[in-house]
């Protein structure tokens, strides 16, 4: 039954269905079985017999219900004849059911399933971040070891004209931080970059509340054509129809 | 004395509110069920013939019986013996139809054939098995003496019954 039912588990035969033709003459004696073997033990696990002794020859369609029986008990089967007569045209087809949660050797699926169980793919263990240094990076203080944090303290202390090498004293060691994907880190590393920004202290400028109308006034009520303008539009005229006339002219030749 | 004629009257009213119509309710499904599993067409070999025969170019129709209550009911076939509609036919017809029993989902009922009653058009076969079996009517008409059938769509009926024995 191997190569007739498909190699899953969780397989169970519900029903066999089989047809066949019958020829023969109506006196004589002719039986037909249908069986299959018990694929875990002795003797079969199937068994049908049609009768046709006395009987005209017919086809016949026959379906018969098992009650889901598991499919590693089917063996092979076979419609067998004894008498006189002949059979054509068989078929034998088996009604099966697939259980998807008594499947074996491969994970459940089927989320309904009362051995289901959730699995969750490989995911790399990052380095736990003791909880007493997440306070200073939400304080926008970077996590150092503490040799250098030491060293930094003494830099960010001094008075005056050390600033500048202290910030990039900050920004290299944020970059070498095996923390650099954390959430907090990240968000510490782009405040810190905001202000660094130049001249960002204008974005937090504020204006003086009240209306301010237009100062601009035309003092005499007139606005004359420039002169300036109006030499260039007499220029780009002559050199354009130096070009239409230099066009002309060659077409002209040309003919 | 007023009060014992007010305690009867009530006694009274309540036993009449005990009175209840009880309703007995049921349904019968049916244990014999026609089905046509194929319409037949006629074919038209010579121009006076009609026939259901493959070898005449016609499709045999097919009735399925499903019987649930083996023996308790007879099928009855009815073959053509008119034209439910057709073209104007001024001349004769004469109608040939036999059924027999195509496909059973029995050994048994194979004996339905040789147990069949056949009078005029009608084939009865008693169901004695229950299961399944599939007969096949077949239907031929000819028109008057060779005349050829006038050209348009002709359609039989085959009545097929599942009486209660």
């Amino acid at each position: 039954m191997a190569n007739v039912l498909p190699n899953v588990s969780g397989l169970s035969i519900n029903a066999v269905i089989y047809r066949y033709s019958v020829e023969k003459v109506v006196s004589d004696p002719f039986i037909v079985d249908i069986q299959n073997k018990n694929a875990r033990g002795d003797g079969l696990i199937f068994h049908s017999r049609d009768d046709w002794s006395g009987l005209p020859g017919n086809r016949i369609n026959r379906v018969i219900g098992v009650n889901g029986i598991d499919a590693s008990y089917w063996g092979d089967g076979e419609i067998r004849s004894s008498g006189i007569g002949s059979i054509s045209e068989a078929s034998l087809v088996y009604a099966y059911t697939r259980d998807s949660c008594a499947e074996t050797g491969v994970p459940i699926v089927d989320t309904k399933c009362p051995n289901y169980k959730i699995t969750l793919p490989d995911i790399p263990v990052l380095p736990v971040i003791p909880e007493v240094l997440i306070p200073d990076l939400i304080s926008d203080k970077p996590y150092v070891k503490e040799s250098e944090e030491v060293e930094l303290s003494k830099e960010l202390i001094k008075p005056s004209g050390k600033k500048g090498r202290a910030d990039s004293k900050i920004s290299k060691i944020i970059t070498q931080n095996s923390l650099i994907n954390s959430d907090v880190l990240q968000k510490a590393v782009a405040f810190e970059a905001l202000n660094n920004i130049p001249k960002f202290e204008l974005y937090s400028f504020t204006m003086n509340g009240g209306v301010y109308r237009d100062t601009v006034k035309l003092q005499d009520g007139k606005l004359p054509d420039g002169r300036r303008g109006l030499v260039n539009t007499w220029a780009q005229e002559e050199l354009h129809q130096k070009m239409v006339d230099l066009q002309y002219n060659s077409n002209k030749k040309g003919n | 004395m007023f009060n014992k004629i007010a305690f009867i009257m009530l006694m009274t009213a309540s036993l009449g509110a005990l009175a209840e119509d009880v309703i007995i309710r049921g349904n019968v499904a049916s244990k014999c069920v026609i089905h046509t599993d194929r319409a037949g067409v006629y074919g038209n070999p010579t121009p006076d013939t009609l026939s259901t025969a493959t070898a005449d170019g016609g499709v045999t129709p097919v009735v399925r019986y499903d019987v649930v209550s083996a023996g308790s009911y007879k099928a009855v076939i009815t073959t053509p013996s008119s034209f439910s509609s057709s073209p104007i036919l001024d001349d004769v017809i004469s109608w040939e139809g036999s059924v027999s029993v195509s496909e059973v989902s029995d050994a048994g009922m194979s004996a339905y054939t040789t147990n069949k009653r056949v009078y005029n058009n009608t084939s009865e076969f008693d169901l004695t098995i229950a299961g399944t079996v599939k007969f096949k009517p077949t239907s031929k008409a000819e028109y008057g003496y060779g005349k050829p059938f006038p050209g348009g769509e002709y359609r039989a009926i085959v009545v097929a019954e599942c009486i209660a024995l």
